[in-house]
C-alpha cells in the first residue's frame, strides 16, 4: 500500500493528499492541533478574514437540519492585523500547506487584505470568499454575476503574490458562467460551494430558529447539490476545482475527483468528528487500494457517462 | 490531547419515568479524567441523521464508570435512550471548564432547575467523597415541575446532603420556583460564606444570576447550548459576554460554566 500517491498539485503548489478543511470549520487552524496531526493533512484553509475585526451575529448562530446545518455566523474573526501577529506565527510553523481566507464588503477591503497578506510567510494560497450568504447583499455581491467576480479576481491578481482559490457560491443562475468568468480573469483554481441559503422555522413560536432569519446550509444535504456544480464547471474550466459540500468520508472524496474536483475540503465534518480528515486519508489509501489504481491523480473527473 | 473515545460500552440503563433515562457508561480512563462541570459529546447514530453529537453533562463519574442523567426531548435524545446494555457509543470527552470548588469555610448553595441537575450532583457528590466536605453543610435547592419528576432527585437525597425541593404545583416539596427558595436563602444569610452553583433552564439562571449579583454572592452558571462541534471551533454555541474582546464566550470551551457576571443570560 505504500506505493499509493495520494498527493495532487494546484497552480503548482503541493499537497501531499487532496484532503484539505473548509473554510469556518477548522478556526486558525490551532484549534484543532490538540486532536489531530494536521501534517497528515494536504491543506488547512483558515477561517474568513476580513479588514477589521468582526464579532460575529448574535445567537442563535447554528441549527441542526435534516442530514446537515444551518450557520449563520457572520464571518466572526479577529481582523486582519491580529490575524497577521497572533495566528500566522502558529500557522507558519506547520507542516501542511496553508491557505488563508479573505472576505470583504467592497473591493477595496478585499484588495486591502490581499495586500497586508502579501507580506506573510506561511501561506501557500489564498482563498477568496465571494459567498458568503450570511453578510447581506453585499457580501454575495462578487459572486453573483459573472462580470463582478471578474472584476474582483482580475483586480486581486494584481495585487496577490500568492496564487488565488475563487470560492464560488452555489446561489446563482449558471455557476459554470462565473466559475469561466474567474478563470478568463486569472484565477489559479476554483472552489465549491459555498453554502446555500436556507432557513428554518419554529412552528409553535413563528420565529425563524436563527437570530440572522437565514443561514446556509452544509453537511451531507448538500453533496448532490455540490456535486453537480462540480462537474458542471469542470465540463467549462480547465483550472484545478476542490470540490467542498457535504463530504464525510474517503468514498465521498472520491465521488467528488470523479466528478472533476483536484482536491476536496472537509467542513461540516469536522463539527461531527475532529479527526474524520485524518481517518478519511488512511481510507482514501485503502479505497485507491481496493479499486487496484495507484494514484489518486487518476481519478479526477472520470466520471463515465 | 486525547478526546475521542470511539468505543465506549453502554454498562446500564434505567428508565426514571417522565422520559427521565438514566444511563451509565464503562471506561475508567475518561471516568478518571471527568471533572464535576465537565460534559461529554456522544454520537446519537452512525448514520448521518441527526447529523450532531448531543452534548451532555455529566452526572456522576466513580471508578469506571460515568453517568448521564437526561429527558427525551427530541429526535437525539430519543435514540439515546434507546441504547441497550452492552451497546457501544462514540463519545468526545472530557470537553468543558469545570467548577471551582467552594474556599475553606464557604457554604456550598444549589440550585437546580429541571434536569439542570446533574452537574450539580456530580458537584455535591464530588466534594462530598473528594474534598471531604461535611454534606450537612451543602444546601440543594431544587425545583421541578412536579411529583413525576420526583425521581431526578434521588441520588442527590442519598448524599445525605441538605435538600429542598420546590415544585411549580405544590405536588412535592414547596409550591413555586426554586428562586423563591434562593431568595428565602439569601435573606439574612452571610452571604461572603457563600457559593452558589446553578444549572437548569435560562430563565431560572438568569434571576439566580441576577439575585447573586446583586447581593455580591459569588455565583457560577453552567448553560446549556445546542453545540455542533464542542470543542470550540464552529463558534455556534456563543452566550452573550460584557467582559469579553468580541462580546461572546463559546459555551462549549471557555464555558460551560461561567462566573455569573460574566455572561449576559
Amino acid at each position: 500500500m505504500s506505493g499509493i500517491d495520494l498527493s495532487v498539485e494546484i497552480a503548482g503548489v503541493r499537497f501531499r493528499n487532496p484532503i484539505l478543511t473548509a473554510s469556518g470549520t477548522f478556526g486558525y487552524g490551532e484549534e484543532f492541533n490538540d486532536y489531530i496531526d494536521l501534517s497528515m493533512l494536504g491543506g488547512i484553509v483558515t477561517k474568513s478574514i476580513t479588514r477589521q475585526p468582526r464579532p460575529g451575529h448574535k445567537p442563535p448562530r447554528t441549527c441542526e437540519t435534516t442530514g446537515g446545518m444551518l450557520n449563520a455566523i457572520g464571518l466572526a474573526n479577529v481582523g486582519v492585523e491580529r490575524f497577521i501577529s497572533e495566528k500566522i506565527p502558529f500557522l507558519k510553523s506547520l507542516d501542511t500547506n496553508v491557505i488563508v481566507n479573505v472576505a470583504g464588503f467592497s473591493l477595496d477591503e478585499y484588495s486591502e487584505v490581499t495586500r497586508m497578506l502579501n507580506d506573510c510567510e506561511g501561506i501557500k494560497m489564498l482563498e477568496i470568499n465571494i459567498s458568503c450568504p450570511n453578510v447581506g447583499a453585499d457580501g454575495l455581491e462578487f459572486s453573483s454575476t459573472a462580470q463582478s467576480a471578474f472584476k474582483l479576481t482580475d483586480e486581486l491578481k494584481r495585487i496577490s503574490r500568492f496564487p488565488l482559490i475563487i470560492k464560488l457560491s452555489p446561489n446563482v443562475t449558471d455557476i459554470a458562467s462565473i466559475a469561466k468568468a474567474c478563470e478568463d480573469a486569472g484565477a489559479d483554481a476554483l472552489s465549491l460551494i459555498n453554502t446555500l441559503v436556507g432557513m428554518a422555522i419554529d412552528h409553535t413560536t413563528f420565529k425563524p430558529r436563527l437570530t440572522n432569519v437565514t443561514g446556509g446550509l452544509s453537511g451531507p444535504a448538500i453533496k448532490p447539490v455540490a456535486l453537480a456544480c462540480v462537474m458542471k464547471v469542470y465540463r467549462r474550466v480547465r483550472i484545478p476545482i476542490i470540490g467542498i459540500g457535504g463530504i464525510m468520508d474517503q468514498f465521498d472524496v472520491a465521488q467528488f475527483l470523479i466528478a472533476g474536483a483536484t482536491a476536496v475540503q472537509f467542513g461540516t465534518a469536522n463539527f461531527v468528528d475532529p479527526d474524520c480528515t485524518v481517518s478519511a486519508v488512511d481510507g482514501l489509501r485503502d479505497y485507491l487500494a481496493g479499486m487496484n489504481m495507484s494514484k489518486v491523480a487518476d481519478l479526477v473527473g472520470k466520471l463515465q457517462v | 490531547m486525547k478526546i475521542h473515545y470511539p468505543s465506549v460500552s453502554v454498562e446500564r440503563r434505567d428508565s426514571l419515568g417522565n422520559g427521565l433515562i438514566k444511563i451509565s457508561f464503562r471506561s475508567p480512563e475518561l471516568a478518571a479524567r471527568l471533572r464535576p462541570g465537565n460534559f461529554i459529546h456522544i454520537r446519537v447514530t452512525q448514520q448521518l441523521d441527526p447529523l450532531f453529537r448531543r452534548a451532555m453533562s455529566v452526572h456522576s463519574a466513580d471508578g469506571e464508570l460515568f453517568t448521564i442523567l437526561f429527558r427525551i426531548v427530541g429526535r437525539g435524545t430519543e435514540l439515546l435512550a434507546l441504547l441497550k446494555e452492552g451497546a457501544r457509543v462514540d463519545i468526545l470527552g472530557p470537553l468543558g471548564n469545570s467548577f471551582n470548588p467552594p474556599r475553606d469555610g464557604e457554604t456550598a448553595v444549589m440550585v437546580s432547575g429541571g434536569t439542570g441537575l446533574p452537574p450539580l450532583h456530580f458537584l455535591a457528590r464530588s466534594l462530598i467523597r473528594d474534598n471531604g466536605v461535611d454534606p450537612e453543610t451543602i444546601r440543594f435547592l431544587c425545583g421541578i415541575s412536579s411529583l413525576g419528576d420526583l425521581p431526578l432527585t434521588f441520588d442527590v437525597k442519598s448524599l445525605g446532603l441538605d435538600l429542598l425541593i420546590s415544585s411549580d404545583d405544590g405536588s412535592v416539596g414547596v409550591r413555586g420556583l426554586v428562586t423563591d427558595l434562593l431568595a428565602h436563602k439569601l435573606q439574612n444569610a452571610d452571604v461572603s460564606k457563600m457559593r452558589v452553583y446553578s444549572c437548569g433552564p435560562e430563565p431560572m439562571l438568569r434571576v439566580v444570576a441576577n439575585m447573586c449579583v446583586a447581593r455580591g454572592v459569588r455565583c457560577q452558571v453552567s448553560l446549556e447550548r445546542h453545540m455542533p462541534c464542542g470543542v470550540g471551533t464552529c463558534l455556534g454555541c456563543v452566550v452573550q459576554s460584557p467582559t469579553s474582546d468580541d462580546g461572546f464566550r463559546r459555551v462549549c470551551i471557555e464555558g460551560p460554566v461561567f462566573e455569573a457576571n460574566e455572561v449576559r443570560l
